[in-house]
C-alpha cells in the first residue's frame, strides 16, 4: 500500500508523511498545518488530561504547545519525531501548571506512581454501566498509568517514541509498564464490577 | 516497532475516552489558528530559563516567576507577578537599551516602552499564553519571545 492514492492524472489525494507536512507548513501551507493538528492534537490533549489537568488548563497546554511548534517549524531537527517533540513540550507545560498549583510535591516522579484513588472530577454521562465503571477506574490508577493509557488510547495510535516522550520514560520500559497499567485498570474495574453485577453483562 | 495486538481492554478504553473526554472542537480550532502567528521576519528569543521549572523543592507557587529569553546576544528577563486574574510583567533588556515593547496574546496586545536602562513594566496582562515583541530604535529586526503560558 503506497503512501498516496492517485485518482487519474493530476489528481492526487496525498496521505502525506509528517516530514512532508512539516516542510509544507514551514513554507506557509496552512492545509499542511491543519493536517498536522488533526494528526497530533488528540495526543497533546490526552497527555494534558492524563495529568488530570482541568479542561481549561489542558486547553492552555494545547495552545502553548502548538504555538511553540509554529515558532519552531523550520527548526524541528527530526521530523519523524514530531509526535515526541509535541509530547515533550506538552508534558513540560503540564508539569509547570501542576507546580504552579502546588500539586507537585517533591517532583512529579516521586508522586507519579502513587494511586490517585480519586475519580476524575468531571461528571460524565456514560449510559453504559460497563463504560462508566471503566472511566471511573481510569481515574483511580496512578498518574503515570493514566497518562500512558490515555496516550495509548489516542487515535491515531502514537508510536512508542511519542509515548516515551510523553512520559519521559525509556522506550524499553513502555511495554512492561503498559501491561502493568492495563492490569491495574482491570483490577479496579473488576472491583467495581463485582459490586455492580449489571456491568459484567454486555461486555466486549 | 512491532505493535502487539491491542488488548480488548485498551480498545474498550479508547471508546470510553472518546465518549467521556473527547478533545473539544475549540481546542482543535485554536491549534489550527496558531498557524496565523507564524512570523518570518522576526528573530525568535527562546525561553532559556523558567524559575517555575527549575529549583525543585522551592515553593514556586509563592514566589514571583522569573523568565529569561535569549536571542543571540540579546537577553530579555521578565518577572511575572500574579495580580489576581491578570499578570504584571516587569522586564529588563540586556544589554540595556530603549525599545518598543509589545505583549501579545491570541486576541489582543499591550504596548509599553523600555527606558534607556532597558526596564519596562506592563500591567494587567490577561493570564494565558503570551509572547513579547521587542523593537529597538536602532534595530530593524524585531525580536519576539517564545510563547509562554502565564
Amino acid at each position: 500500500m503506497g503512501p498516496s492514492t492517485h485518482i487519474g492524472k493530476g489528481h492526487v489525494v496525498p496521505e502525506r508523511g509528517t516530514a512532508e507536512l512539516l516542510a509544507a507548513a514551514a513554507t506557509g501551507e496552512s492545509a499542511a498545518w491543519d493536517a498536522l493538528v488533526e494528526r497530533y492534537a488528540r495526543l497533546v490533549w490526552a497527555i494534558a488530561r492524563g495529568f488530570a489537568l482541568s479542561a481549561a488548563d489542558a486547553a492552555d497546554v494545547s495552545q502553548t504547545t502548538w504555538l511553540r511548534l509554529v515558532e519552531h517549524l523550520d527548526k524541528v531537527r527530526d521530523p519523524d519525531h514530531l509526535g515526541g517533540w509535541l509530547a515533550t513540550t506538552a508534558r513540560h507545560e503540564c508539569l509547570r501548571i501542576l507546580r504552579r498549583s502546588g500539586r507537585e510535591v517533591v517532583g512529579v516522579d516521586a508522586d507519579f506512581d502513587r494511586e490517585t484513588g480519586e475519580p476524575t472530577p468531571e461528571s460524565v454521562v456514560l449510559t453504559n454501566e460497563r463504560d462508566r465503571l471503566l472511566w471511573l477506574s481510569l481515574g483511580e490508577i496512578s498518574q503515570r498509568c493514566q497518562v500512558l493509557l490515555r496516550a495509548l488510547a489516542t487515535v491515531p495510535p502514537p508510536s512508542y517514541q511519542d509515548i516515551s516522550a510523553a512520559l519521559g520514560m525509556p522506550i524499553g520500559s513502555i511495554g512492561p509498564t503498559r501491561a502493568r497499567c492495563l492490569d491495574h485498570l482491570k483490577q479496579r474495574f473488576d472491583a467495581h464490577a463485582g459490586a455492580s453485577p449489571e456491568a459484567t453483562s454486555g461486555g466486549a | 516497532m512491532a505493535e502487539q495486538a491491542i488488548e480488548p481492554l485498551l480498545s474498550e478504553l479508547r471508546n470510553v475516552v472518546e465518549q467521556a473526554d473527547p478533545i473539544p472542537g475549540h481546542v482543535v480550532a485554536a491549534a489550527k489558528a496558531a498557524f496565523s502567528w507564524r512570523t518570518i521576519d522576526a528573530e525568535l528569543a527562546e525561553l532559556a530559563a523558567d524559575s517555575m521549572l527549575s529549583g525543585a523543592g522551592t515553593r514556586a507557587a509563592d514566589a514571583a516567576r522569573l523568565l529569561t529569553f535569549q536571542a543571540g546576544a540579546v537577553e530579555i528577563e521578565v518577572e511575572v507577578a500574579d495580580t489576581g486574574a491578570t499578570r504584571r510583567l516587569t522586564g529588563q533588556l540586556v544589554p540595556p537599551s530603549a525599545a518598543a515593547v509589545s505583549v501579545r496574546w491570541a486576541d489582543g496586545s499591550l504596548d509599553a516602552q523600555a527606558d534607556d536602562l532597558g526596564r519596562f513594566t506592563v500591567e494587567a496582562v490577561p493570564a494565558g499564553t503570551v509572547r513579547i515583541a521587542i523593537t529597538r530604535p536602532d534595530d530593524s529586526r524585531t525580536v519576539v519571545t517564545s510563547w509562554v503560558s502565564i
